[in-house]
C-alpha cells in the first residue's frame, strides 16, 4: 500500500513537473561571488554574507550548547550530542596528527565546523535562490543574496593560506626556529661539514655533495608549501562550486526530482571536504612538528662517518 | 568562437578525469583486497583510502575547476 502511495506521489511530481509553468529559463553560473552592497569602495559579496551567516550559526549553536552545563549531560541533550561529536573528531585528529594533537585540535576543529556549516549551507532552501536587485539607474543587476562561502575561491585559498601559515607557526613552536628554518633551507649538513673542517677533524667530502642535494630538496620543500595552498583552496572550491552546478543544472533539465539524489550525494560531499581538509591540515601539521624524522637519519649519518674518518 | 570554447571546456574535464579515474579504480581495488585478506584493519583503511581518494579525486577537480573556469570566466 505505501510503495503505491510512493509511487503515484513520484508519478505526480513527474506529471507536474511537465506541465508546471515554473521553469527555469535560464542558468546564470558566474564563478565570481556578486557584490550585493558596497560600504563606501568595499564591496560586500554575497558569500562574505553568508560566511558570516555561518559563523553566526556555529556561535548560536555554541551558546546553547553550553548555556546550562552539566557535568553528567542527559542522553538526548544538545550538550551531550556536541560532546559525543567533538570525542568522535578528537580521536580521528589525534591519529592523524600524533604527539601534539592537543595544541592543534581548537584550530583544526574550528576549520571543520565552518567548512562543514558553508557546504551544507549551500544546500538550504533560500541559499542562491533568494535574489537582490543590485546597481543603479540603467545596469540593474539581479543576484542571489546568498552563497555559501566555501563556492568562492577568495574564501577557500583564504581558509589554506591559514592553514600553511599555521603549519609554520606549529613548525616554529615545537622544533625550533633553527630546525624549522634549515628544513627549507637546508644549510645544516654546510655547517657540520665546515664545523668538522675548522676543529681539525676530516669530514668526508662526500657530505658537501650531499649538502647541495639537500639544498635542492629544500627548495622543493617550498615548493610544496606554496602548492599546497593553490590545492587545498582548489579542491574545497572545486567540490563545492562544481557540486552547486551540478545541482543547478540537474535542476534545469529535470527539475524536483532528478536533484534530490544528488541533493544527498552533495551532503555527503560536504562533509568528507571538510574531514579532508581538517585532516590533511592535520596531517601536514604533524609532518611540520614531529620530532623523530629528518634529524635522525643526519645525525647518524654524521657519526657514522666520523667512525670511518 | 563560442563552439570551440564549449568543446575545449568539455574536453578538459574528459580528458582530465581520466587519469583519476583509473587511479580511484586502482586504489579502490587495493584497498578491498586489503580489508579482505585483513578485515579487522577496516577503520584503518577506510579513513586512509578516503585521504587517498581525496588526494586523487583532487586532480579531477582542477580538470573541473580550470573547465568551468572556460566555460564560464569570460
Amino acid at each position: 500500500m505505501r510503495k503505491i502511495i510512493i509511487a503515484i506521489l513520484i508519478a505526480l511530481l513527474v506529471i507536474a513537473n511537465v506541465f508546471t509553468p515554473y521553469k527555469i529559463t535560464s542558468v546564470h553560473i558566474q564563478m565570481r561571488p556578486e557584490v550585493v552592497l558596497s560600504i563606501g569602495s568595499f564591496g560586500v559579496t554575497n558569500t562574505l554574507l553568508t560566511g558570516v551567516l555561518a559563523a553566526v550559526v556555529l556561535l548560536v549553536i555554541g551558546w546553547l550548547a553550553t548555556r546550562r552545563l552539566v557535568d553528567a549531560p542527559a542522553a538526548h541533550s544538545l550538550q551531550n550530542a556536541i560532546e559525543g561529536a567533538f570525542e568522535l573528531l578528537y580521536g580521528y585528529i589525534e591519529s592523524f596528527a600524533g604527539e601534539h594533537a592537543r595544541a592543534f585540535f581548537p584550530l583544526l576543529v574550528c576549520f571543520f565546523l565552518y567548512i562543514l556549516t558553508s557546504n551544507w549551507l549551500s544546500l538550504v532552501p533560500g541559499v542562491g535562490s533568494i535574489v537582490v536587485t543590485v546597481g543603479d539607474g540603467a545596469a540593474t543587476e539581479t543576484v542571489p543574496l546568498l552563497r555559501s562561502a566555501t563556492s568562492d575561491l577568495s574564501g577557500t585559498l583564504a581558509l589554506a593560506t591559514i592553514s600553511v601559515i599555521a603549519s609554520q607557526v606549529f613548525g616554529v613552536r615545537f622544533r625550533g626556529w633553527w630546525r624549522h628554518f634549515t628544513r627549507f633551507v637546508a644549510i645544516d649538513r654546510f655547517v657540520t661539514f665546515f664545523r668538522d673542517l675548522f676543529r681539525g677533524r676530516h669530514p668526508s667530502p662526500s657530505m658537501l655533495l650531499q649538502g647541495v642535494l639537500d639544498l635542492f630538496i629544500g627548495l622543493l620543500e617550498i615548493f610544496e608549501e606554496l602548492t599546497k595552498v593553490l590545492s587545498f583552496g582548489f579542491r574545497l572550491f572545486g567540490n563545492v562550486f562544481g557540486g552547486e552546478v551540478l545541482l543547478l543544472v540537474m535542476a534545469f533539465l529535470a527539475p524536483y526530482v532528478a536533484s534530490l539524489p544528488f541533493m544527498a550525494i552533495e551532503t555527503l560531499t560536504g562533509f568528507i571536504q571538510a574531514f579532508i581538509f581538517t585532516v590533511l591540515s592535520a596531517a601536514f601539521f604533524a609532518r611540520a612538528t614531529s620530532s623523530q624524522e629528518e634529524a635522525a637519519p643526519s645525525d647518524v649519518a654524521t657519526s657514522q662517518e666520523s667512525v670511518v674518518a | 568562437m563560442e563552439i570551440s570554447r564549449d568543446l575545449i571546456a568539455g574536453m578538459t574535464i574528459a580528458i582530465g578525469a581520466i587519469a583519476p579515474a583509473l587511479s580511484i579504480g586502482r586504489l579502490a581495488a587495493a584497498a578491498m583486497e586489503a580489508l579482505g585478506r585483513n578485515p579487522e584493519a577496516e577503520r584503518g583503511i577506510s579513513t586512509n583510502l578516503i585521504v587517498a581518494l581525496a588526494f586523487t579525486e583532487a586532480i579531477a577537480i582542477y580538470a573541473l575547476v580550470v573547465a568551468l573556469a572556460i566555460k564560464f570566466v569570460a
